[in-house]
C-alpha cells in the first residue's frame, strides 16, 4: 500500500516510527511464552561458585544428622 | 531452530523454578518426618576412600545404546557408581550395583517408577515412559516390568543409600525405606539464598539440609554430588546424551507434547541440531536439553576436578569436559 500512498508536500521534521526496546515483538513474545512451557526437572542457580550452601556462617550446625 | 541465547535459557531457568519451587517446598514439609541424615554426612565416609575416581550413569539412550555395565564390572571399577534414578534400573538388571542414587524431580508420579511402583495398577494412564529412550525396558510389558523392578531394588536397596532431595513425592522416601536404603538429604539451591523470600533459605531453615546445586536435572545432580560431597578428583559421565540420537523419531522426545502443542505440524523445526566432532554425528535436542547442556558445561568449567564424557553419544562437550571412551577412563583409572 505504501508505494500509492504518495503525499505532495514534505513535513518539516522527519518521523521515526517509536520503536519501544522494552516491547517484545509478537514473534519474540510467542517465543518467550513458548520457552516457559519447557521447564526443566528442578530449578537451577549457581552462586559463586557455590555447589552446597550450608547456611550462613552463623546458622552452620553438624548437619550430617538433620 | 538457532541455538539458545542466555536470554531465552533465563526464560527456561525462570519457568523451571515457577515449577518446581512450590511443589518442592510444599514436599519437603512433607517429607519431614523421614529426614534423619544429610549429605554431609557422607563427606567423612569419602575422605576414608581410596579411589578417587566416580563413575556418574543417567538415563540418556546411550547408556542402552553402548551398554557399559559389562566393561565397568570387568575393568573391577573401585570409585563409587552414582545413579541418576533413571539409569537405576539399567544398572539393577545389568549386575552393577550403584553405591548411591540419586533423586531429585517433585513430580507427582512419575519418579517412583524408577524404583519400581507399588501402585502402578491404581496410577493413571501415562505414556511417558512408553514414547521415550529413557528406560526402553519399560516400554513394554509396563506392568511385568515394574514387577521385576520391585524385585531387584527391592533385593539390593540395603546395599544403596538414596540422596535424596526433599523436593521429591514422599511416596519416593517410603519406597526407598521399604527397599531398605538409607536416606542421605539435601535441598536443590531452588534460588538465591540472599533474595527476599528465597525458597533455598526457607527450606533449609525447615530441613536443616544442605542446599545442593542441581543443573536442572537428576544427572547433573548426581555429577554435583560426586564432585561436591564425595570430592571426586575426576567423574566420568555415562549416558549424559542431552539430546536424541539422529534418527530417533520427534514422537520419542521428552518434550514431544509440550512442543506440537506449541509449534503444530512445525514442531520439528523447533529443535536444535548440535554436530559433535567427536562423533562426526549431528544430535538434535529441545530447549530444555539445551538449557541442561548449558547448564552443565558452566558448571564443569568452574569445578575443580575433571569431568570425562564416557557417554559415547550426545552433545556435552567443550571446555571442562574431556571427551573420550569408556575403553580409556577405566584403563587410567580403574
Amino acid at each position: 500500500m505504501a508505494q500509492y500512498l504518495k503525499g505532495n508536500y514534505r513535513l518539516p521534521k522527519k518521523v521515526k516510527p517509536k520503536v519501544s526496546k522494552e516491547k517484545p515483538t509478537v514473534e519474540q513474545k510467542f517465543e518467550q511464552e513458548s520457552l516457559a512451557k519447557l521447564g526443566g526437572s528442578i530449578a537451577f542457580i549457581m552462586k559463586s561458585k557455590t555447589f552446597l550452601w550450608e547456611g550462613d556462617e552463623g546458622e552452620k550446625t553438624d548437619q550430617s544428622s538433620a | 531452530m538457532k541455538r539458545l541465547t542466555k536470554a531465552q535459557l533465563n526464560i527456561i531457568a525462570r519457568q523451571t523454578l515457577a515449577k518446581t519451587a512450590e511443589v518442592g517446598w510444599e514436599n519437603a514439609q512433607k517429607n519431614l518426618p523421614y529426614i534423619k541424615k544429610t549429605i554431609l554426612g557422607l563427606r567423612s565416609e569419602a575422605s576414608k576412600r581410596v579411589a578417587d575416581s566416580a563413575i556418574i550413569a543417567s538415563a540418556g539412550p546411550s547408556l542402552h545404546r553402548r551398554h557399559p555395565a559389562p566393561a565397568i564390572l570387568a575393568a573391577k571399577f573401585k570409585g563409587p557408581v552414582v545413579a541418576a534414578d533413571g539409569a537405576l534400573g539399567y544398572c539393577l538388571r545389568n549386575g552393577l550395583i550403584p553405591d548411591y542414587v540419586v533423586t531429585v524431580d517433585p513430580h507427582p508420579a512419575r519418579i517412583i517408577r524408577w524404583f519400581g511402583d507399588p501402585a502402578l495398577a491404581h496410577r493413571e494412564a501415562d505414556d511417558y515412559f512408553q514414547r521415550q529412550d529413557l528406560d526402553p525396558a519399560l516400554h513394554k510389558e509396563g506392568e511385568a516390568r515394574n514387577q521385576e523392578l520391585l524385585d531387584l531394588v527391592n533385593k539390593h536397596g540395603r546395599g544403596i543409600k538414596a540422596i535424596i532431595s526433599t523436593s521429591v513425592n514422599p511416596e519416593v522416601a517410603l519406597r526407598c525405606l521399604e527397599a531398605g536404603m538409607e536416606l542421605y538429604w539435601w535441598n536443590p539451591l531452588y534460588d538465591d539464598y540472599d533474595a527476599a523470600n528465597s525458597y533455598s533459605r526457607r527450606v533449609y531453615q525447615l530441613t536443616k539440609a544442605p542446599c545442593m546445586v542441581t543443573g536442572g536435572n537428576c544427572g547433573t545432580s548426581a555429577w554435583v554430588f560426586a564432585h561436591a560431597v564425595l570430592h571426586s578428583k575426576r567423574t566420568a559421565l555415562l549416558g549424559m546424551d542431552l539430546s536424541y540420537p539422529p534418527n530417533t523419531s520427534i514422537q520419542n522426545t521428552q518434550y514431544y507434547k509440550e512442543m506440537v502443542e506449541l509449534f503444530g505440524d512445525r514442531a520439528e523445526e523447533a529443535f536444535i541440531r548440535v554436530y559433535n566432532p567427536y562423533l562426526k554425528e549431528t544430535w538434535y535436542t529441545d530447549p530444555t536439553y539445551y538449557w541442561y547442556r548449558q547448564s552443565l558445561l558452566d558448571l564443569a568449567r568452574q569445578a575443580d576436578c575433571e569431568t570425562y564424557n564416557c557417554t559415547e553419544g550426545g552433545i556435552v562437550f567443550g571446555k571442562g569436559i574431556k571427551f573420550t571412551i569408556l575403553k580409556d577412563f577405566l584403563e587410567r583409572f580403574s
